[in-house]
């Protein structure tokens, strides 16, 4: 992975690095990159295995349920006039 | 010394009551959900985030009887192996690889629930002389847990004995409506098993230190002796699992990560007047930690073109094989044993030292059942300079029963010891 790559694939992340950052993310990125070459011995397999254990949702009824405390569920947002604030779109 | 003073020499707790440690007590790592506490799974981005409900676990632990005395230090979102959120209480220039193992150790009956998604139980449990409990996939109601790695990572349970163990096992297990997943478990059952036959992964101690080897190697005699068929079996696949689980992890977490962006929860105090994504770029930017960033970094990558089928989709065939290998020895043995860690706690200096990828694959041992959602238990298995090792037993899924059979006779022959600071 070289310094580009990290600068581009951060970016989409929305995540800046400084200078030493990518000099740093590149020589560790790098260095875990060539430990997942071992991969390319690996045999093929024609499953693949999402949940290793088998699980499967059991769903319950959905039944609407007025939650009463609302102010309790907004109470460490940044709020404004009783609507979370967000930054400007454009 | 009372909890105050332990957590000022140990930093174990990121928050906790006033207790005098006696009767059943228990804690939270900061990556579950207590009503009135603080919950920011170690990471700068989620201060302030105090959540209005209880997880299940914390419900479950109350309603068994234990008081809940805090949460526990770990590293962000527990992504890593080697984590330096707590010093070691046998020795606190060293790691203890989380605060829940710490708290474990220190505190007489006590119970630390901990994640596992990179190994986070066996790890700091073989760092700290505990014993670390990581349940199947499911057993545990993961309602209230700060989501990272989500096909893997269960909630499980680190305790100084296996008594403790066995008391609360069953209280945090079951099914929950608020977790799918959790309701399709069959019934936990404790005390019908018996620990008769083991498989040893041939070569397993290759390349772990000496005093790791010896201590492993004689642990394996000492079973034998308590009449336990050792054998050692061939796992051809098991060498691949670790670079698939740093491919899903990543993935999986980067994903999950995206949710942190300066809105709702935690950190919210940035500029509205920056435009959308500068806005979302600056919280990150500052208050992600560098592991994290890598590994967002890393899941990013991984997700992009042509890598989601050479590296994503590629993963999950590969841990159907190592999966399968596992349930092949499982088929024919009780357990699997390997050692927990192929190393003592390190210093922190000593962690500097190390590249990033030899930290990860530090935890080659802990990390491959938890990547197929398997059970296992780490014990302590002896001493170096004072300093405990562990070894770790893995069952087939929902077979934590045996486990705790294991540790249990192997509580029951080998000396286990306690630091000499206790609360």
């Amino acid at each position: 992975m070289d310094q580009m790559t990290v600068k581009r694939v951060a970016g989409i992340a929305h995540i800046d690095l400084t200078d030493d950052e990518l000099k740093a993310f590149e020589e560790d990125l790098s260095d875990v990159f060539d430990l997942l070459m071992i991969l390319d011995d690996a045999p093929e397999c024609d499953s693949l295995c999402f949940d290793p254990v088998g699980l499967y949702d059991v769903l319950r009824d959905d039944v609407p349920v007025l939650y009463e405390n609302a102010e309790e569920l907004l109470k460490d947002m940044s709020l404004y006039n009783g609507l979370v604030r967000g930054p400007k779109i454009a | 010394m009372n909890l105050a003073d332990i957590n000022k020499r140990y930093n174990i707790f990121s928050e906790f009551v006033p207790h005098d440690g006696k009767g059943f007590t228990f804690s939270l790592s900061d990556d579950m959900i207590a009503k009135g506490f603080q919950a920011t799974a170690g990471s700068m981005i989620l201060e302030g985030h105090r959540p209005v409900y209880d997880s299940t676990v914390s419900v479950r632990m109350r309603d068994a009887g234990a008081s809940l005395i805090g949460k526990t230090n770990m590293h962000e979102f527990g992504v890593g192996v080697l984590s330096v959120a707590a010093k070691n209480p046998f020795d606190i220039e060293r790691i203890c690889g989380s605060g829940a193992a710490c708290a474990a150790s220190l505190i007489d009956d006590h119970v630390a629930l901990a994640t596992s998604g990179w190994g986070g139980i066996s790890i700091p449990a073989a760092f700290c002389g505990v014993i670390g409990l990581t349940p199947t996939q499911g057993r545990v109601s993961r309602y209230g847990q700060i989501d990272n790695v989500s096909s893997m990572g269960p909630i499980g349970i680190i305790a100084p004995n296996t008594k403790i163990l066995k008391k609360y096992l069953p209280a945090i297990s079951g099914k929950d409506v608020n977790d799918p997943v959790s309701c399709s478990q069959p019934e936990l059952k404790l005390g019908k098993s018996k620990l008769k036959t083991v498989a040893v992964p041939k070569g397993i101690t290759d390349n772990v230190s000496k005093d790791v080897r010896k201590a492993f190697d004689d642990s394996v005699e000492m079973l034998k002796g308590m009449s336990v068929d050792i054998t050692y079996e061939d796992m051809p696949h098991l060498k691949y699992s670790m670079a698939a689980h740093y491919i899903l992890a990543c993935v999986e977490g980067s994903l999950n990560f995206a949710t942190y962006c300066g809105m709702r929860v935690g950190q919210q105090n940035g500029d509205m007047s920056l435009p959308f994504d500068d806005y979302f770029t600056s919280f990150r930017t500052k208050y992600f930690g560098q592991e994290i960033k890598k590994s967002i970094i890393s899941g990013t990558y991984m997700t992009l073109g042509d890598n989601r089928n050479e590296l994503y989709l590629r993963s999950l065939g590969i841990r159907q094989l190592v999966l399968d290998d596992h349930k092949k020895i499982l088929s024919k043995y009780d357990t699997i044993l390997t050692p927990s860690m192929p190393f003592i706690a390190p210093k922190s200096g000593e962690i500097e030292k190390m590249g990033y990828a030899d930290k990860y694959l530090s935890g080659r041992f802990a990390i491959p059942p938890v990547f197929c959602g398997l059970p296992s238990i780490s014990v302590p298995c002896g001493y170096s300079g004072g300093m405990p090792m562990g070894m770790q037993f893995i069952s087939s899924h929902w077979n934590e029963d045996v486990l705790i059979s294991a540790a249990e006779m192997w509580e029951n022959s080998f000396n286990i010891k306690r630091p000499e600071v206790l609360l």
